[in-house]
């Protein structure tokens, strides 16, 4: 073979190694400050890090509102007002057996949970049912939260076939099959 | 009601404290500050005291517990000197259309107690029917407020604490924001919710009092109250009637409201002093008329001048109220 021929291959051959990691889904969901998130990623998922993500409760508010974490990731909820407050889960996505009551604590205290089903975690509190809070559980590293104008990017994901999950406080959660080829696309528009 | 006061002028406050004293057989006495273990007693013969025996306060008041003066508190900035126009409850313990009220007993009460000690010791131990309005009004309102919303950030609302007790509001709740709950979960939060309350008057906590010399049926009454605070559906518990006596309800005002900024034994207020005196020292130093309008009325203006405490406005209760407390807060001897 001609040297020139070879290095033609190589080069051609090196390329289509790169595109295979350097996929993305980027899109829209409709109305915006939305959650996204992927599942089925084949091979090994690598572990959520090894990071502390705190869920407070201030002000009598949960904050933040909205909490996405990805499935292994410990939260530790914590108290910072001066009244007692609760943490409970009525149910994860639907599913009542996955209710949890984390109990009524102190300011100053902290308490640890580690997430270990995928889903929506509606959070509310038993000694002020006012307060309402979200812990979206990503199945896969690759989610993210949209801003006000339902904008989202999902990098770095390798090609392959998914399923993409939107959710919207009060809407109901959508979610479709796509396959991730390079720069892939995916709209949503939640009723 | 004034008349009865005009002729209480004429006996001076040592001649009643020395009538109901000898009547209970005890020297009267104004003891320093003694802050005995056991609450005091009030023995009135002619009555079962067994059963109708109520405790008087006992201590030092609760803001001196807490290490607070009345100017540190919603209290001391509530002001005094504001008429007694509030509207006076005319239901529960003063239902003018009950024939035993605590108004008839305070009246009967008033005009036996030198003529019959025993008889207007009887009228002190009527038993009437209270709503669980009046105990809120005797017990909590003086930090709650009228409307169970607290003073934030110093004293905090009833109201969500109580709705959590509703396990039909939280599922409303639930359902409105589309969130799948299973009915056992929901009852046992709500479970959870009912004892903490219950927990919270037994036993008070970090800053606020413990309620326990509430009965239980009282306590059931006080929370079908504050459910309608709340504006929880109501529960077998909306407008609960409970038996009261003047006497009793003399001891829910000083052991609720009163203690809470006034000691139970001790000095009387100074001349130029910004002290608050003992409940012991009220029916010694003042007449029944001079404290109910100090109560109703608040101190009077040129005090804080001087940098008195200023005692609050107290418009929702009625004289007959005071009057009870008035009785009561004079056995806080011990």
């Amino acid at each position: 073979m001609k040297l020139g021929n070879s290095l033609a291959l190589v080069v051609v051959l090196a390329l289509a190694a790169q595109a295979a990691v350097a996929g993305s889904v980027k899109g829209k969901v409709t109305p915006g400050n939305s959650v996204v998130y992927l599942e089925g990623a084949s091979g090994p998922v690598q572990a959520p890090a090894d990071k502390k993500v705190t869920m407070d409760q201030k002000g009598l508010v949960f904050q933040p509102h909205i909490l996405v974490v990805q499935v292994g990731t410990t939260v530790e909820f914590l108290n910072s007002d001066k009244v007692q407050h609760n943490v409970f889960w009525p149910s994860i996505s639907g599913d009542k057996k996955k209710t949890h009551n984390m109990g009524t604590w102190p300011q100053g205290e902290r308490r640890p949970f580690k997430f270990t089903d995928p889903g929506v975690v509606p959070l509310l509190c038993n000694v002020h049912p006012e307060m309402s809070g979200y812990i979206i559980v990503s199945p896969s590293p690759y989610f993210a939260e949209t801003g006000a104008d339902g904008a989202y990017t999902l990098a770095n994901v390798p090609d392959g076939d998914y399923t993409i999950t939107a959710w919207h406080e009060g809407k109901k959660v959508q979610s479709k099959k796509i396959t991730v080829k390079g720069d892939t696309t995916a709209d949503f528009t939640l009723q | 009601m004034n008349r009865i006061y005009a002729a209480f002028a004429l006996a001076t406050t040592l001649t009643v404290a020395g009538l109901l004293l000898s009547a209970a057989g005890q020297n009267p006495q104004a003891t320093g500050a003694h802050a005995g273990v056991q609450p005091a007693k009030m023995v009135i013969p002619g009555t079962d005291a067994g059963e109708h025996a109520i405790s008087s306060a006992v201590g030092p008041s609760w803001l001196k517990h807490l290490g607070l003066t009345v100017s540190q508190t919603h209290l001391g900035q509530m002001g005094g000197s504001s008429p007694a126009t509030a509207q006076k409850p005319a239901s529960g313990a003063n239902d003018p259309a009950a024939t035993v009220n605590l108004q008839s007993m305070m009246q009967r009460f008033l005009t036996t107690f030198r003529s019959n000690p025993e008889q207007a010791a009887g009228a002190l131990h009527q038993e009437f029917q209270a709503t669980g309005s009046d105990l809120y009004r005797w017990n909590c309102q003086a930090c709650h407020g009228p409307e169970g919303k607290g003073f934030d950030p110093e004293i905090n609302s009833v109201v969500g604490p109580v709705q959590g007790t509703s396990a039909k509001m939280a599922r409303d709740r639930m359902i409105a924001r589309g969130i799948e709950a299973d009915d056992d979960m929901v009852n046992q939060m709500s479970e959870l919710a009912a004892t903490s309350l219950r927990d919270r008057l037994q036993h008070g906590g970090k800053n606020m009092p413990s309620f326990d010399y509430l009965r239980k049926d009282e306590v059931e009454a006080l929370v079908g109250y504050l459910e309608k605070l709340a504006g929880v559906p109501p529960t077998q518990r909306d407008g609960l009637l409970v038996p009261e006596s003047a006497a009793r309800v003399g001891e829910h005002m000083t052991r609720g409201t009163c203690h809470i900024c006034h000691d139970a034994t001790g000095p009387g207020a100074g001349m130029g002093q910004a002290s608050i005196p003992s409940l012991a020292s009220i029916p010694r130093d003042h007449s029944l008329s001079g404290m109910v309008h100090q109560v109703q009325y608040g101190s009077c203006s040129t005090l804080k001048l001087t940098g008195g405490d200023v005692m609050p406005a107290y418009p929702y209760f009625t004289e007959e109220e005071i009057a009870a407390a008035y009785f009561v807060a004079y056995s806080a001897r011990q």
